[in-house]
């Protein structure tokens, strides 16, 4: 019987060893949806409390899949309910025909995988990151720096496979496009 | 898809994840073979995958994992118990306070009553006595009150504590009368069960229960 099984039974230890696990990839990717601080620690929080209370009745076999699914849920109440006080749309419509624009570099900057392990390139990639739709960004964290497969992410989203690769890849053009145009040729130099 | 005329911007991303169809692989494949744009924006989304895959952990400020200790199943009903004993012996407190102040409200505290409540229940128990011998020396001898009580008063001291209430007694309180004992025989003494702090207490020890219960639950 393994750490889920008990965490089933009712065994708080055994969930506490699964929520610290995960503890800090959950944050990191509410953090990167809400914004680092309070409001992403309180849904992570309220995530655990809530996967807890309702562990006895999960039937996946995806411990992570689930939580980043209950997390990521309320980290987007939590944008619908700012956006709706600031009456703004959630997103921008993501899922229309249509590439999205695809910038051409200027010459003279540094290849992107020149630039990959530095410290001012994490932050430009964070920087970019941030300007990539609520929803988009989402998808692309999911893919990119949890693993998640399309099917798995169209799971925790609730969305269609169809929607899922569109905003992986709108959110991972938004984020080149973003990098281009701070100087850095791409492979297109 | 095979004879792919048009970029297939749209796929590359599902392409370089592995997420095509194999018939939707196999065109796009075929299209970049031919295509050196779309090898470009392959291995531009390539890297940005790459500088997204690579970006660090970000740590919260604070453990995020609840305390999730189930609460045992008795804590509810010592809950609620200790709220109601709580309150019960409260309103008990409360009563007996005012049921035994109420005594002393027609006519002031009586003697033993005072020194009861100065702590000096022994005095109090002889002056009780006394009260109950200048009771049955009034009956019998018609001697003026002040003087059986200031018998009964003389009496005082250990092992007189039932002496007022015999015949001897009262018969020398009417001989030796003491107008000095006459306060100790203003009326009879009345108490109503044990002394109210004791019910304080008692209410104090079920609220802290019931504060303890709730603390636990609320965690839980």
């Amino acid at each position: 019987m393994d750490d889920l099984d008990r965490a089933r039974g009712g065994d708080a230890r055994a969930f506490d060893t699964l929520a610290r696990a995960h503890e800090r990839a959950l944050y990191s990717h509410v953090a990167r949806i809400l914004g680092p601080g309070p409001d992403a620690e309180d849904v992570v929080q309220d995530a655990f409390v809530s996967a807890w209370r309702s562990i006895a009745g999960f039937e996946g076999t995806s411990f992570k899949a689930w939580l980043f699914r209950i997390a990521r849920n309320r980290a987007i109440d939590v944008i619908r309910s700012q956006k709706r006080r600031a009456e703004l749309p959630l997103d921008p419509p993501d899922d229309e025909g249509g590439s999205p624009g695809w910038a051409e570099p200027a010459a003279g900057g540094p290849e992107l995988a020149d630039i990959a392990a530095g410290h001012e390139a994490r932050e430009a990639v964070e920087a970019a990151l941030s300007l990539v739709p609520v929803e988009q960004r989402d998808a692309l964290l999911l893919r990119d720096v949890e693993g998640f497969s399309y099917e798995e992410i169209a799971t925790i989203t609730v969305s269609e496979i169809g929607t899922v690769k569109s905003r992986i890849h709108r959110a991972r053009v938004t984020v080149r496009n973003e990098l281009v145009s701070k100087g850095w040729k791409g492979s297109a130099g | 898809m095979s004879g792919m005329t048009e970029h297939p911007e749209l796929l590359l991303s599902a392409y370089l994840d592995d997420a095509l169809s194999q018939g939707e692989r196999e065109a796009v494949g075929a299209h970049l073979d031919g295509c050196e744009r779309c090898q470009r924006q392959l291995r531009d989304l390539q890297t940005t995958s790459r500088l997204l895959g690579a970006l660090p952990q970000l740590a919260p400020g604070r453990s995020l994992v609840p305390r999730l200790e189930r609460a045992p199943v008795w804590l509810r009903p010592v809950r609620l118990l200790g709220a109601i004993g709580s309150g019960l012996f409260a309103f008990l407190f409360i009563a007996s306070a005012v049921l035994n102040s109420g005594g002393s409200l027609g006519g002031g505290a009586t003697t033993a009553e005072q020194l009861a409540e100065k702590g000096q229940f022994g005095a109090a128990v002889n002056a009780l006595a006394s009260d109950a011998a200048k009771a049955r020396a009034d009956s019998a001898t018609a001697v003026p009150a002040p003087a059986a009580a200031a018998g009964a008063a003389a009496s005082q001291g250990p092992g007189t504590t039932s002496a007022g209430a015999s015949p001897t007694t009262v018969a020398r309180a009417g001989e030796v009368p003491s107008p000095a004992a006459a306060p100790a025989s203003v009326e009879p003494p009345r108490t109503f069960g044990p002394p109210p702090p004791l019910f304080l207490l008692i209410a104090l020890l079920f609220a802290i229960a019931a504060f303890v219960a709730h603390r636990r639950l609320h965690q839980a």
